[in-house]
């Protein structure tokens, strides 16, 4: 297939319109409400929460980023959120959460690589350039694992980034840290899609998956016996292994169950929108991201996952932006000595993820759900785990929550909080999809979003 | 000069003279080694609590850092490890103690970073340790060479997810994990895999949406989105699993004006009409058309063709006519009563057409599980294990899979099994673990026949390697079977790997420079430089150059792109020849340096816009000589406004720098770094040379550390061959144990590393030298016994329905 031959406007047409047809409705499950009904997973307001967590790298220009004036509610957004300003009523704009976990605490420098992998598990990342990497559970896997039976997918990991570069990666940290967000288990990062058509086959089924009914049951079969078969392989296997290799293979066989559940799901769910289908990875960095966005509003839409990330570039990202004008990459130019040349860069960068950011609000905002809009019943969390690119720091980080959260949120406002942990978000955020868990991360608290 | 720079400064010629690689002294051979508890007392402690405690008691905890649980007592070298590396990294840089802190004379901290060193790091001769290898997964491109070499069909594995990286490879066993989305990927894969080698002759039939968008016209802007203006066609390649009869489902609408007739549609097959159908219906109900089409096996080009433009201009009140046509949607269905597909070359090649004359199809079956297997898990296959595949193909076959289908059940499992899809040295080497005393157990033959083809083809064994460690006569052939491997063109594959991720040339095809800075940088360009790096390293695995010729060659190859960027004429050779044709040229003069004059290198080593003398000088440290300097100290100083020049001009990058190196914190580091970076400022960020930048003249001036001045990279290579030799060569040993063990190294290696040096150099110091003495040695062959395993749980976690249903 040509890659040229299907631009992001075809598709988003083909997207757009189904956003309106009524068939499009047959591809949101009934059985999904029922279930996650009975299992008590509905926000109180009776709606189905969706959340999503997105990446900026390297912090950003703090004196342009932040709101200029006004109180709590008439605040006045700065000139890099400009693009925000039709969604105010929609945002809350949170300064005082920090990752004191993304500190050194001794470990010396790293603080890119610190930053990404604490941003959602909120723990110490273990200095390693490969031996036993370990952070944390992330907290979009803890509502997955809580809440992402019965949807396609327990979770969506999403990212716009460039395709990895070789070598070493930020000060003796393993690339892992830096490139995942988020991490099944303390040492096993989820890798993200960065290909809008996987993503698309992954929701909706490849092309491959239209054979014939006999023929596909017959293939379910075969492949669930293959299935049983290579778990009964792994566990002989395991007998005679050692305990860092029955390590690698426990992941194994979780990843063959995840597979073995989720294959289960995709016959309940099985069905082919028959839409056009994005192609590949766009040239133009900001059509892939709108891509991107389009595909995790048909995910909520479709009620396909709880629960998604989206990494816009890596931490640390070399990233240039010739449509900008910017020829210097990101991570070059955050160390900007205060030069304002430099800064201004960075202040365009910062505006142009807003800008997209700004998109996938109005996107939500577009597709009514019960008697509002899909954004109603959302969490958006925007924000970086660095404040300051060329400081390295980890306080009063940029954090942008948007969506009504099924009812949970006051949004439109202007938030100004005493330093406290971006855990006590992530608690609150827990709470919201139903885990009822003691601590996350190094949360001292909850953080109330009314 | 203040005394807190002198030290610094001593301390940057320590680093860069020994300290990252230290050899341990000889008499740490020989002698019995002091105990660590005896290191610990006599000289660790006191030094800490001296130097170091005031700031870091568990009061002050400066930079969130407390010694006090380090010493609590001499078990703390075991159980804080990682911390006391720390210590030893900072005090051994010099950037602990801090400057203003009361400083050990240079004696006092060398005896220091001796006894801490030799404590946390103890060796002992008489129970070499040759480290741990866990269980490694495929790499992606591991993948995809292992089935093109076991199977003979080539597969793109670009849609798996990115491997994650450690140590600067992408073959780590730590950090390669198998998610659900690779898991779901291998699943996939293995049924393309096994229909591409093993086809079910009769193929099921299925649909297809062939959307508009999809469509090509026949001509630049035609026909997009199906969309047809005018006459004219707008094809697209349709790939028939096989030759039979198809059902297509074509919507076509027109405008609401059309004319005196319809709009008029020809579709035909690879140029050939089948038929004329009408548009007449609007595009929100357009009209549907069942055709049926024979369809040949393989890549056929189906055309829509408008034949009846219209357009009459409006006139006499009249609106204009204007006939368009529309594809809608193009659907297809099939096949229907297909021929049976013939079998494919690989499966002639793996396990024939079917049963051979005599030989029942059960027979056939198992004889040919046993074929595909033993290549794909790289050992000798178990009766049992057929068994039990050969009962899963059965019960495929029994629920109404034809002979081939059921294969490809077998197929796929072998593909997605965790035998097949790890490299599973460590349960071979416990296979002959005798005792817990050991502490090295010799990998076994298949194992280590794998360790060797994945290692110089990131490949699978072939059959004669598997043949050797079946008859347990690999190790005797281990020398001359390293001469056969490189000698084949799959170690290519080595060269590609090893040097495009050592010297990160294969960064050089993401590279996006300032297009108005390089206008000439396209990726082709950037393919042919890497290529460039590429054949310059695989020269030497071809001929006996010694490997300080890496830093010293005078030629390169070239081919017309690579030439142009030169600013030198195409190579006689290659004149008329396409871009990629190499052939071997000598550098010009002022690149006459190596890996160093090569313009691949200066531009992975720059930023997009812009050279760097300090990503160039890490570079060179790091890379080359395995010396990276330490990391940037937290918080860095903001360099002010007022770093501009007095006359508001800016400042030149060099003298920004210069100024960087001002402060005491920096100038540690920078003092070592920078220089470097300035003897290979004559080349811009695209690595072509250059005399000037923005109007000033290039000062391509840098004075080392060490006293010596150089000024171009041949400068350079001198000093590094003259003086640090050592260092390169034992960076080379590293990199080269790295990528072949597939984990990082330790100090339990540097006994190895002395050897492997010791031998490559006694062998004429070649690549092929070194590659010979990292299969010889310890660590290659070896494995340290595993731990053992933790007890069985009293009852094993539930599974799930399906995998405890059997």
């Amino acid at each position: 297939m040509n890659s040229s031959a299907l631009s992001r406007r075809h598709f988003l047409r083909g997207a757009g319109a189904l956003l309106t047809l009524p068939f499009f409705e047959s591809l949101v499950p009934g059985a999904t409400l029922r279930a996650a009904e009975r299992l008590g997973r509905l926000a109180p307001s009776g709606e189905l929460l969706r959340t999503a967590f997105l990446y900026v790298p390297i912090g950003v220009y703090n004196a342009h980023w932040w709101p200029t004036a006004g109180g709590e509610h008439d605040f006045v957004l700065g000139d890099s959120l400009a693009a925000l300003e039709p969604h105010r009523d929609q945002i809350q704009i949170i300064a005082g959460l920090g990752h004191a976990n993304a500190n050194a605490n001794g470990d010396g420098a790293g603080d890119h690589a610190r930053a990404s992998a604490t941003f959602l598990t909120g723990m110490q990342a273990r200095k390693t350039a490969g031996r036993d990497i370990r952070v944390g559970r992330s907290v979009d896997q803890v509502i997955a694992a809580h809440a992402g039976a019965g949807h396609r997918l327990p979770s969506l990991e999403l990212s716009c980034d460039a395709p990895r570069l070789s070598g070493n990666c930020d000060s003796g940290y393993s690339c892992a840290y830096q490139f995942n967000l988020s991490w099944r288990t303390e040492n096993q990062p989820v890798p993200a899609e960065r290909n809008p058509r996987l993503v698309f086959e992954r929701l909706f089924g490849a092309a491959d998956d239209r054979l014939d009914a006999e023929a596909r049951a017959r293939r379910a079969a075969s492949r669930s016996s293959i299935l049983d078969f290579v778990a009964d392989d792994a566990r002989r296997m395991q007998r005679s292994l050692g305990a860092a290799d029955r390590d690698k293979l426990d992941d194994y066989l979780e990843s063959l169950r995840a597979v073995e559940r989720r294959l289960a799901a995709f016959d309940r769910f099985g069905a082919d929108p028959a839409t056009a289908m994005p192609v590949g990875v766009p040239g133009d960095y900001e059509e892939h991201m709108r891509l991107m966005a389009d595909l995790l509003v048909l995910a909520f839409r479709t009620r396909s996952t709880p629960v998604a990330t989206l990494m816009f570039s890596a931490e640390s990202s070399g990233r240039t932006f010739p449509n900008l004008g910017i020829t210097e990459g990101h991570h070059s130019l955050s160390h900007h000595e205060k030069r304002a040349d430099k800064l201004e860069q960075i202040r365009k960068i910062d505006a142009f993820y807003a800008r997209q950011f700004a998109y996938l609000i109005g996107r939500l905002r577009e597709v009514p759900e019960g008697r509002g809009t899909l954004l109603d019943n959302t969490l958006l969390v925007y924000g970086s785990g660095i404040r300051d690119g060329d400081r390295h720091d980890h306080v009063n980080l940029p954090v942008i929550l948007a969506g009504g959260a099924a009812g949970a949120t006051t949004p439109g406002r202007y938030r100004k909080l005493s330093p406290r942990p971006m855990c006590d978000l992530y608690q609150s955020i827990l709470r919201l999809h139903g885990v009822d868990t003691p601590r996350f991360g190094d949360s001292a608290g909850v953080l109330p979003l009314g | 000069m203040r005394a807190s720079t002198a030290l610094a400064l001593g301390a940057c010629l320590a680093l860069v003279g020994a300290a990252a690689h230290q050899t341990w002294p000889r008499w740490a051979w020989q002698l019995r080694p002091p105990a660590p508890e005896i290191a610990f007392t006599d000289a660790v402690s006191p030094f800490v609590a001296r130097y170091c405690r005031e700031c870091h008691d568990d009061a002050t905890r400066k930079g969130g850092f407390s010694l006090e649980p380090l010493l609590a007592g001499a078990g703390s070298l075991r159980e804080r490890r990682d911390a006391w590396e720390r210590v030893l990294q900072h005090v051994q840089l010099g950037l602990m103690p801090p400057p203003e802190a009361p400083a050990p004379v240079p004696a006092a901290r060398a005896e220091f970073v001796r006894w801490l060193d030799h404590a946390l790091h103890p060796i002992d001769p008489k129970r070499p340790d040759p480290g741990r290898v866990v269980i490694r997964r495929l790499s992606r491109h591991e993948y995809a060479h292992t089935i093109r070499d076991v199977l003979g069909v080539e597969f793109d594995a670009s849609d798996f997810p990115e491997d994650d990286t450690g140590y600067g490879y992408d073959h780590i066993g730590d950090v390669l994990n198998t998610s659900p989305l690779l898991f779901e990927r291998l699943l996939a894969a293995a049924q393309t895999i096994s229909d591409a080698v093993i086809p079910d002759p009769f193929v099921p039939s299925r649909a297809w949406s062939l959307p508009p968008e999809g469509w090509r016209g026949e001509r630049p802007g035609f026909g997009e989105g199906g969309h047809l203006w005018s006459n004219g066609a707008v094809t697209r390649v349709f790939d028939a699993p096989a030759t039979g009869r198809y059902r297509a489902v074509i919507a076509l609408a027109q405008d609401p004006r059309p004319g005196p007739e319809p709009a008029r549609a020809r579709i035909a097959v690879d140029g050939a009409p089948v038929a004329e159908l009408l548009g007449d219906a609007p595009r929100r109900r357009p009209r549907r058309h069942t055709l049926d089409l024979r369809l040949e096996r393989g890549p056929q080009t189906l055309s829509v063709a408008f034949i009846n433009d219209y357009h009459k201009p409006a006139a006499d009140g009249q609106p204009a006519d204007d006939r368009n046509l529309h594809l809608v949607s193009f659907d297809l269905e099939g096949p229907f009563d297909a021929e049976p597909r013939p079998p494919s070359a690989a499966q002639l090649a793996l396990v024939g057409a079917g049963p051979s004359p005599g030989q029942s199809e059960e027979a056939w079956i198992r004889a040919s599980l046993a074929r595909l297997a033993r290549p794909l898990f790289r050992r000798e296959v178990a009766p049992e294990e057929i068994e039990r595949l050969a009962a899963l193909v059965a019960r495929a076959r029994a629920e109404g899979a034809t002979r081939e289908g059921a294969l490809q059940v077998g197929l796929q499992a072998l593909l997605v099994s965790p035998s097949f899809l790890y490299r599973g040295e460590a349960s071979a080497a416990l296979a002959s673990a005798p005792a817990k005393a050991r502490s090295a157990v010799p990998l076994s033959d298949a194992a280590l026949a794998t360790r060797l083809s994945y290692f110089l083809w990131a490949g699978p064994p072939d059959t004669r390697l598997l043949d050797l460690a079946r008859d347990g006569r690999l190790r005797p052939a281990l020398a001359a079977e390293t001469d056969r491997l490189l000698a084949d063109p799959r170690a290519r594959r080595f060269i590609a790997s090893f040097a495009g991720q050592w010297l990160l040339v294969r960064n050089l095809r993401l590279r996006e420079p300032d297009p108005a800075l390089f206008p000439d940088w396209t990726p082709g360009l950037a393919a042919s430089l890497e290529q460039e790096v590429l054949r310059f390293v695989g020269d030497f695995l071809a001929n006996q150059r010694p490997v300080t010729e890496l830093l010293t060659a005078t030629d390169t190859f070239m081919d017309a792109r690579v030439a142009a960027h030169y600013g030198l004429p195409a190579p006689a050779a290659a004149t008329a020849a396409e871009p990629g044709d190499f052939v071997r040229a000598a550098l010009p003069e002022g690149r006459r340096a190596g890996l160093l004059g090569l313009p691949g290198v200066l531009a992975v080593s720059s930023y997009p816009n812009r050279t760097s003398p300090v990503l160039r000088g890490k570079f060179v440290l790091e890379q080359l000589l395995g010396t990276p300097p330490p990391p940037p100290p937290p918080n860095i100083p903001s360099l002010a406004e007022e770093a501009h020049g007095a006359d508001a001009a800016p400042l030149t990058l060099r003298a920004r720098l210069e100024q960087h190196r001002a402060a005491p914190s920096c100038a540690s580091c920078h003092a070592f770094i920078d220089p470097l970076g300035f003897s290979l400022e004559g080349f811009a960020a695209d690595g072509r040379v250059r005399t000037s930048e923005g109007g000033r003249p290039i000062d391509t001036e840098g004075r080392l550390e060490t006293g010596e001045t150089v000024r171009s990279p041949e400068d350079l290579a001198a000093v590094i061959v003259a003086t640090r030799a050592d260092l390169f060569r034992r960076q080379l040993a590293t990199q080269l144990l790295t990528f072949a063990l597939g984990r990082g190294t330790d100090y339990y290696d540097r006994p190895a590393l002395d050897r492997i040096v010791q031998e490559a150099r006694a062998a004429g110091d070649t690549l092929p030298a070194y590659l010979h003495a990292i299969v010889r040695s310890l660590p290659f062959q070896h494995q340290r016994p595993p731990e053992p395993p933790p007890p069985a749980p009293a009852s094993p976690p539930p599974l799930p329905q399906t995998i405890a249903r059997r």
